[in-house]
């Protein structure tokens, strides 16, 4: 008696606490902070682990995620029962529909994708990273346009296969459970070994099983970044990481799009291959990249876009400016430097050609880091932005 | 019906054939008479050669030597203004107007320098566009002389209220320059090019000129260089900066409404088929001969050969090439180390010793005021400049050498010259402020 009400007492605190995760989203939409990176990371160890090992940093959201990380390694699905608002989500749908259902027919796919994501990161390719449950939240709030749509259906789909299954998602399919069910295993074997209990051999197997996915992960994440050839056909962030890496490192969370004060970041919805759908691109349309910025790496949460400093921000090419000669004033004695001007690496230079009698531009495709300013100022549209 | 009009525009093109054919042979013989002189009309002989260049030069052990003699002073004057562009015209009618008894000397056949001869034809900087709106800086006797062009038809355009620097003709500028020269009663001197000055240890007497005439000097009590490159200073000992910058050959096309061709060739003039080609051309040297000798010569064959490339697109027949420019359009050369150095962030900045302002140049809005710093040499005494050889830095030039800027400096090296000759000292000791309300009496905008 007195353990059914500490239980169902521990549930309605397990309510609230549940509920703090959706509310913290909320309040970072509306106040945006610079640092928008840390929070995926710091609150979900599936994501944090995921984009340390393909980013191969540590940086301050790994360290700030850190003690979940712990936790969840010391109690088996403790981020389920006390912060996972998704759980949560699942459950009061589960409770609407009565009677039991067996989830036994299907398999545990959720620590195999979580073993083949983590595989898949040590290639930098990591695979599943935007079915966290988190990101799915994040995304399905904070998008707008078709991304918001992307997360909103997936979001939708958890929740009407959990009115028909009740807990298949939770317990069969999320990456998040089944990665705190992998970081638990040691743990449990451990106590398993104080206790003097003989293993399970279901449990081995299983373990074995994971082992194998993780490897599938790393082959398939290096064959990735090996066989398709990663051509660059879009203009990225400064400092993002490159080609293929940088489509699947991508949760598609929108937070660069949403810092950019010159607004230059969209998703891109029409791309030319299906991993690279909704990835940020860069498009010189109307602004320019601003040489005092570097808040898409701060609010990139993954590290798809790396977290640099300024001077290191405005060494990196977002493209390679490249200019049309024939349109240029300078094609027709006209006097002009705006270019030159506004160029902030000095890469822009006027060159005399003898044999046309005329100055031409001449870009330093060395120094030129792609703001995209020349392309902005240039009256006469003669210099368009190139991948470099 | 058919067979009457077939017949009828037959006699009508015969007849038309006929009369073309009778007003072609009046037309050749009418200009024959007209343009020819007739052999009949011989020309004047004259007995005394007033020609005085000196005894030849000797060749001593294979060195060419020129011997010392004595130079014909031809005028003593207050103020020798030297070099007759849009800086040097302001500066003798600001000098005149104040009452000094001025001398100028040009080395061309008319004034007006690069702006006429050398075909700049756009006034840039004439006006500061801040938020509020345009203000006029160029005031005073430029402005006078933008509002003169004004009344001859075909003389200017954009020169009206809420318009910014205008384009002239380069003729009319050139008749309307000696006009008002003539008008302020300006001792005039063409076709005379200063080669060097008349020194009395660190003070400028005067200037020597070479000339159909031979070579003549001419004393004054005051200097104004307008020479545009500094010639006379440089000659002084005056210490100044040197300068590579773009040498140009400017140029007009003519018929460019009516061609189909709708790329953009040149900036418009107050005539509708013409436009102006400020040609960019490489950097060089613009006091080494050889290097100008190349750019005419390279300039006006790459001018004919972009001409043509035009003309074979079809359409374009109709384009050609009204003139080139009398004089290469040199940017820089030489300028002043003088007692202030103009530099970029002098924008916006108010001066103490301000003489005038310059307007807006591109990108930058507002408009810049000018020291009378940047007038007088740090050493030499009794010389003034203006125009673009002033001292600015290599940066700064680029303002100072546009046609606003080198109306403003001139007047105010003009009425700076008055008061140095009238008052019998070195341009240098004389009272900013009563210079400052001489300007303000002639009406200039100090900023």
């Amino acid at each position: 008696m007195s353990n059914g009400t500490q239980e169902s007492s521990r549930l309605r605190v397990s309510y609230v606490t549940r509920l703090l995760i959706p509310l913290m989203i909320v309040i970072i939409l509306v106040i945006r902070p610079t640092w928008l990176r840390i929070f995926i990371s710091s609150v979900s160890p599936f994501f944090n682990i995921s984009t340390a090992i393909a980013t191969r940093t540590a940086t301050v959201p790994f360290v700030a995620g850190l003690s979940i990380l712990v936790i969840c390694i010391c109690w088996r699905r403790w981020f389920c029962r006390w912060l996972c608002p998704l759980g949560l989500a699942c459950e009061l749908c589960g409770h609407v529909r009565s009677g039991q259902t067996s989830l036994n027919a299907i398999p545990r796919i959720g620590r195999h994708l979580a073993a083949i994501t983590i595989g898949g990161a040590i290639a930098s390719i990591p695979f599943f990273l935007m079915i966290d449950p988190i990101v799915i939240l994040f995304g399905a709030f904070g998008m707008s346009g078709t991304a918001g749509y992307i997360f909103l259906g997936i979001l939708a789909v958890v929740i009407i296969a959990s009115f028909i299954l009740p807990g298949i998602w939770c317990r069969r399919i999320c990456p998040l459970g089944g990665m705190q069910e992998l970081l638990a295993t040691p743990a449990i074997g451990i106590r398993r070994r104080t206790k003097e209990e003989a293993p399970n051999k279901k449990e081995s197997a299983m373990a074995r099983r994971s082992f194998l996915s993780l490897a599938a992960g790393i082959a398939g994440g290096f064959a990735i970044r090996w066989i398709i050839s990663p051509v660059r056909r879009r203009l990225r962030p400064p400092g993002a990481v490159p080609g293929n890496r940088f489509k699947t490192l991508c949760v598609r969370c929108g937070n660069c799009v949403r810092v950019c004060p010159s607004r230059i970041i969209a998703q891109d919805s029409n791309s030319p291959d299906t991993i690279g759908i909704l990835a940020p691109k860069v498009s010189f349309d109307s602004d320019y990249c601003r040489q005092d910025c570097n808040l898409c790496g701060q609010g990139c949460p993954s590290g798809a876009i790396k977290p640099l400093p300024l001077i290191e921000k405005n060494k990196r090419k977002i493209g390679l400016a490249r200019i049309d000669e024939p349109s240029c004033r300078l094609a027709w004695d006209a006097k002009c430097d705006l270019c030159m001007y506004v160029c902030p690496c000095e890469a822009i230079e006027e060159v005399f050609n003898r044999d046309k009698y005329l100055y031409t531009i001449s870009i330093n495709p060395e120094k030129c880091n792609g703001c995209g300013h020349c392309k902005i100022i240039c009256p006469e549209h003669a210099i368009s932005m190139k991948p470099a | 019906m058919h067979f009457r009009k077939e017949i009828t525009m037959d006699n009508l093109n015969r007849r038309g054939f006929l009369k073309s054919l009778g007003l072609v042979s009046a037309a050749t013989i009418a200009s024959e008479t007209l343009w020819a002189d007739a052999i009949y009309k011989g020309s004047s002989i004259v007995e005394r050669d007033a020609v005085s260049r000196g005894p030849a030069a000797k060749l001593i052990n294979g060195k060419a030597i020129r011997p010392e003699h004595e130079i014909k002073i031809i005028r003593d004057t207050d103020v020798l203004v030297v070099g007759g562009g849009c800086a040097g015209v302001v500066a003798a009618l600001s000098a005149a107007r104040a009452g000094a008894k001025v001398t100028i000397v040009e080395r061309y056949g008319c004034f007006g320098g690069l702006w006429t001869g050398g075909m700049v034809l756009i006034v840039l900087a004439t006006h500061s566009n801040e938020k509020t709106g345009l203000t006029k800086c160029v005031r005073g006797i430029g402005d006078e002389m933008l509002e003169r062009l004004k009344k001859i038809p075909g003389g200017i355009i954009n020169q009206a209220p809420g318009k910014r620097d205008p384009t002239s003709d380069p003729e009319a500028t050139k008749y309307i320059m000696a006009c008002m020269l003539r008008e302020a009663g300006v001792d005039m001197l063409l076709h005379s090019w200063v080669t060097n000055s008349i020194m009395e240890k660190e003070t400028i007497r005067g200037a020597i000129f070479e000339s159909k005439s031979g070579c003549r000097a001419i004393t004054a009590k005051v200097i104004v260089d307008t020479t545009g490159d500094g010639d006379v200073y440089a000659a002084a000992g005056a210490e100044h900066v040197r300068h590579i910058h773009k040498i140009g050959l400017v140029h007009r096309l003519g018929n460019t409404d009516r061609i189909k061709s709708k790329k953009r060739m040149g900036g418009p003039t107050p005539h509708p088929s013409v436009k102006w080609v400020n040609m960019q051309g490489p950097p060089g040297d613009c006091l080494d001969v050889e290097a100008l000798t190349r750019c005419d010569v390279d300039g006006r064959e790459a001018i004919w050969n972009k001409l043509k490339a035009l003309q074979e697109q079809p359409g374009n027949e109709k384009l050609f090439l009204l003139d080139t420019a009398s004089q290469l359009g040199v940017r820089a050369s030489r300028t002043l180390k003088g007692r202030y150095e103009l530099k970029e962030r002098d924008f916006g900045k108010t001066f103490e010793d301000t003489v005038g302002a310059g307007g807006a140049y591109f990108g930058i809005k507002v408009m810049c005021q000018i020291p009378y710093g940047i007038l007088v040499p740090e050493k030499v005494d009794n010389i003034l400049t203006a125009g673009r050889c002033v001292a600015a830095d290599n940066l700064m030039l680029n303002f100072t050498r546009l046609i606003g800027p080198c109306l403003v400096t001139g007047q105010a090296a003009g009425a700076a010259a008055y008061l140095a000759a009238a008052q019998k000292t070195s341009p240098r000791n004389i009272a900013v402020p009563k210079l400052q309300e001489l300007l303000k009496k002639q009406g200039a905008f100090l900023g």
